[in-house]
């Protein structure tokens, strides 16, 4: 009844919970920007939060999604570091669409199956009334994890300039 | 089609719909001379409390401004040939004057007008609709950023976080003294109707723990949890202890059950400092209870 302690993963060590560190920094980062989260997403390596970020004209949410790559062994820390991707994808919502955005969007997502999925660069989707744009990076977690509030600090940077870049792509696809 | 409790020119109770934007509240008198103003157009879609749960064309209203206009009419508002206001009785009344030919423009214009109108009125409903029924839905994984965010704030780190499927599970640890904050969370009223009935309920169970150095402390509280699952169900207010022999921490632990509305509103406003107060004093009670029992 009592016992829930054993769903945790008990972590030997604090370097194997880094990414959930990071991730609790980003829920944090997010709410202070006034994002909430909706959606929780855990996996042993890959962790994916959704915020919805109403108070914003354009997004309708934003998702983050972090992936482990190095650094849960001592020596692939030592030698690599903390190393994770992070995609940020934001969402544009529609409250109308028709067909003709659907067959505009096709081609996008037509071109899209060619495209590679290079690091850094912007990605566009769409699913009914949504449009989603994403960009995936690469990220050493040891310089927002582990520096007290510069780390904070940097980490809410990194977020909200990354929103607002993909906030510029989806604009064109904000209808009135 | 006539508006009864109309109310006091300037009293602030309007809101207009515009190009998918609500704004207001508003008084009569704003709205009459926006009007005027050409700023707004009679089209719009505008709401006030004796109109309930319904929103209205302005153009289908002439009532809600006729107290306003001044004894001559001195605005496309009042002049016949391009009456935004005439209610779709009214047009029709109109044009069977008209022996033969195809209806005025402005006419047709206001009927399309009119109909786009309900029917943007209907999709801005139906999202209305389906945002109540996700927030009812999403509201635990709003709270539980909450908890993550205050306590953060209270200088913990998130360690670990899981999810069953019904329940979530968090785990912090103060980096600096090493103890950590455990919460269970289950949302209980994940459905609208239930939520409306009795509000946002969840279930917690919080839980504080330190690291033992002496192992006999853990096999102790082992022992102590073993008593606690003879506990047929769990009570607010119980405590429990557990113990992990991998990590060496022992844990006081509590249930309670939690109205969310007392932190999380409707527009997603949360009552941070409210959270991180009531977490604190949930830690701050297990942390004596905890030294208290297991004082090496």
């Amino acid at each position: 009844m009592f016992n829930f302690i054993t769903k945790f993963a008990h972590n030997a060590e604090l370097r194997e919970s880094k990414d959930e560190i990071m991730v609790g920094e980003i829920v944090r980062a997010m709410a202070r920007r006034g994002c909430p989260s909706i959606g929780f997403n855990a996996g042993d390596d890959r962790q994916r939060i959704r915020f919805l970020t109403h108070t914003d004209p354009l997004l309708h949410s934003v998702f983050v999604t972090l992936d482990r790559r190095t650094g849960s062994g001592m020596v692939s820390e030592a030698l690599l570091g903390s190393k994770a991707t992070l995609t940020l994808t934001a969402e544009v919502k529609n409250k109308l669409s028709d067909p003709d955005d659907l067959v505009s969007m096709y081609k996008t997502d037509l071109a899209n199956l060619f495209k590679l999925p290079v690091v850094g660069g912007v990605k566009l989707n769409h699913e009914l009334n949504s449009v989603f744009a994403s960009r995936t990076q690469i990220i050493e977690i040891g310089h927002y994890v582990g520096r007290g509030v510069e780390g904070v600090d940097a980490l809410g940077v990194f977020l909200n300039t990354g929103i607002e870049e993909l906030a510029e792509k989806l604009r064109p696809y904000k209808k009135a | 089609m006539s508006l009864s409790d109309l109310p006091a020119p300037d009293a602030e109770t309007v809101y207009v719909h515009v190009d998918g934007e609500r704004q207001g509240p508003m008084s009569r008198r704003a709205l009459y001379e926006s009007i005027r103003a050409g700023r707004l157009d009679t089209s719009a879609l505008f709401w006030l409390p004796s109109l309930g749960e319904q929103w209205a064309r302005i153009g289908d209203h002439p009532d809600l401004v006729a107290d306003l206009r001044p004894a001559v009419p001195d605005t496309p508002f009042e002049t016949p040939e391009t009456h935004p206001t005439e209610s779709l009785a009214d047009q029709t009344a109109v044009t069977s004057t008209v022996p033969t030919g195809p209806r005025p423009a402005a006419t047709v214009s206001t009927e399309d007008d009119r109909l786009d109108g309900i029917f943007s009125s209907l999709v801005e409903q139906s999202w209305d609709y389906l945002q109540e029924h996700r927030f009812a839905s999403h509201i635990d994984e709003v709270f539980l950023g909450a908890v993550i965010t205050s306590t953060l704030d209270a200088g913990y780190s998130l360690i670990d976080l899981s999810s069953d499927g019904e329940n979530h599970y968090l785990r912090f640890e103060n980096l600096a003294d090493g103890s950590r904050v455990v919460v269970r969370l289950r949302h209980l009223t994940g459905d609208l109707a239930a939520a409306k009935v009795l509000g946002q309920r969840a279930s917690a169970v919080v839980g504080y723990g330190e690291k033992m150095a002496n192992a006999g402390t853990v096999v102790s509280a082992l022992k102590a949890e073993l008593k606690s699952g003879f506990m047929g169900s769990s009570e607010p207010g119980s405590i429990a202890v557990d113990g992990d022999l991998t990590s060496g921490y022992v844990y006081a632990q509590v249930d309670l059950f939690l109205n969310i509305d007392d932190y999380v509103q409707p527009d997603y406003t949360t009552d941070h400092a409210r959270l991180s107060e009531h977490l604190a004093s949930c830690v701050h009670a297990l942390r004596k209870y905890l030294r208290g029992r297991f004082a090496e």
